[in-house]
């Protein structure tokens, strides 16, 4: 099969990247987008539900064996009291910022995650004939509820870390606003990194190791203070992979830890400028993009 | 006749090691991300680590521990794929074929899981350890030490893959098997010293994980290469390999009366 975005037969109007019905940023038409998207959505969370208990139990489950990584880093302080001078409470708050973070982009953007599955099998071919934005197609297509358990593990965890860090004047109830500011910022950073990992599938098809090294490592990286690691890989966590600017640089100033309320700002500009990238690649890949497959 | 037996596992086993040099390049990428939850977690115990040590462990052992584990995890461990190819045999019915066929359904499985296995160790662990040798690399002093190391590592990826096999089997019953892979995850991170040695762990953490199988993968192999600890770790490891055969063949009979394939 030829390349869908270089084949003379489909007229400029449903090309990939050409402008679609969505990208015609008219506010009736983003109305009309989001409707669609909430349709398409709700149907698939009602498809997931036709299994309730398969849903509850494995949700459960998945929520506290998955805690794993704060197991471990709950046992190490347990055993040395703290991390570069963070205690139990003050790493947990990091812990689940992240995990609400990473849990709403997955909730939202599993599909992101399977991405390959498109480029290997030819998928994205279905999603392009849709004369809607095709990420708005891909996103809606799955949202998955079971990933609720990462944020779940990150709420068990702030409830335990946030009551004792306010008792000790660490935070102040004026900081929680500011915590859910950063979870949300944080689960826009997955999505930047998970939307421009996923875009390289345009050009290399297989992403499942790039993922691992873009999002994965990462992730774990970032759950624990930036203190321990040299500073190239410091500057790597927050610019080009920057889940640390989602959860380190606003729990490091809200504990006094350093820096200046710059700190709660540097999460919004990173969210606004990852997004214009990442959107960027995206629509970059869709015009480079060539089917597989007959 | 037991030649022609070898030989058709070998068989099996060389085609799971050839399938995968289909996907080295791949591999390779994955292992500098290895590589980088190695660094992370180098970075971590050095930061953690009291000049002085704890247990037996200096600094620099610690960060020993964790470059080896990182290297055999992929052996031991995040490589085996039994449990998913049961699931998906289960799901797509083709697990009746495989039940039919003149050779036991474990050792098939086994079989061709243990090539890849090897390819795993080879190509994606050893890499891992190459690009952390930056940190430095401790080389046994006793040339038998190698002997033992690599005994029970054989023994520890057996664990794992049997462990996984039982996680795949579970499939004939619940055809969804994230669940209990996750838990098995966590108990290898957990009891198993795949992220740190097991003298961290509470006391009673530590008592609980003697009486598993888990440590057999990891922290066994590490504290013999390491030197830590003598030889006589194997015959733990020897013990959990017979039982969890034992065990595995005795659910494999279950699921095959269990069995049903649907469509037609």
């Amino acid at each position: 099969m030829r390349a869908a975005g270089r084949n003379p037969e489909i007229g400029p109007e449903t090309r990939p990247g050409a402008a679609r019905p969505g990208h015609r940023a008219g506010p009736r038409r983003v109305l009309a987008a989001l409707k669609l998207y909430w349709i398409l959505a709700s149907a698939s969370v009602r498809a997931a539900m036709q299994y309730k208990f398969d849903f509850v139990t494995s949700s459960i489950i998945q929520a506290v064996t998955g805690a794993i990584d704060y197991y471990f880093v709950a046992v190490i302080l347990w055993k040395f009291k703290t991390i570069a001078g963070w205690d139990i409470y003050e790493v947990g708050l990091l812990f689940a910022v992240s995990k609400i973070g990473i849990g709403i982009y997955r909730v939202f953007s599993e599909e992101l995650e399977q991405f390959e599955r498109y480029m290997v099998t030819g998928d994205f071919d279905s999603v392009l004939v849709r004369p809607w934005p095709s990420l708005l197609v891909v996103l809606s297509r799955r949202v998955d509820l079971s990933r609720l358990s990462l944020a779940l593990q990150g709420m068990g965890v702030a409830a335990v870390c946030v009551p004792q860090l306010l008792r000790s004047g660490k935070l102040t109830w004026g900081d929680i606003g500011f915590l859910a500011l950063a979870c949300a910022c944080s689960a826009v950073l997955f999505f930047v990194v998970g939307l421009a990992t996923a875009s390289a599938a345009f050009w290399i098809t297989r992403i499942d190791e790039l993922q691992v090294f873009t999002q994965n490592a990462p992730a774990t990286a970032t759950l624990h203070p930036l203190e321990i690691y040299p500073g190239w890989l410091r500057v790597v966590l927050l610019t080009a992979l920057p889940f640390g600017v989602g959860n380190y640089v606003p729990v490091r100033y809200l504990l006094g830890k350093g820096g200046t309320w710059m700190n709660l700002v540097w999460p919004l500009i990173a969210c606004a400028v990852g997004l214009t990238v990442s959107l960027k690649l995206w629509h970059a890949g869709e015009a480079a993009y060539q089917s597989t497959g007959s | 006749m037991a030649a022609r037996a070898v030989r058709k596992y070998w068989v099996l086993g060389s085609k799971g090691f050839l399938q995968n040099l289909q996907y080295t390049a791949s591999h390779l990428i994955n292992s500098v991300a290895s590589a980088i939850f190695g660094l992370v977690y180098i970075y971590l115990w050095k930061a953690v680590t009291p000049v002085e040590g704890f247990a037996d462990y200096t600094v620099e052992t610690v960060v020993q521990y964790v470059m080896f584990n990182q290297v055999i995890l992929w052996f031991t461990h995040f490589a085996i794929r039994t449990h998913g190819r049961i699931r998906d045999s289960v799901r797509s019915g083709n697990v009746a074929t495989e039940l039919a066929r003149p050779m036991g359904f474990f050792a098939y499985r086994i079989a061709s899981d243990y090539g890849s296995q090897l390819y795993s160790l080879l190509f994606r662990g050893v890499p891992v350890g190459l690009l952390l040798s930056v940190f430095g690399h401790y080389l046994p002093k006793n040339p038998a030490t190698w002997a033992w190391t690599l005994l029970s590592l054989a023994l520890g990826a057996y664990i794992g893959i049997v462990s996984k096999y039982i996680v795949g089997v579970s499939a004939f019953w619940t055809t969804e098997i994230r669940t209990a892979w996750t838990v098995e995850t966590s108990l290898v991170f957990g009891l198993g010293g795949a992220s740190m040695p097991l003298e961290v762990l509470p006391p009673i953490a530590q008592r609980i994980a003697a009486f598993t199988p888990y440590p057999c993968m990891c922290y066994y192999p590490a504290r013999i290469f390491l030197e830590l600890s003598g030889p006589g770790l194997i015959w733990r490891s020897l013990f959990w390999a017979v039982a969890l055969t034992v065990f595995a063949q005795a659910l494999t009979a279950l699921a095959r009366r269990k069995l049903e394939v649907q469509g037609g």
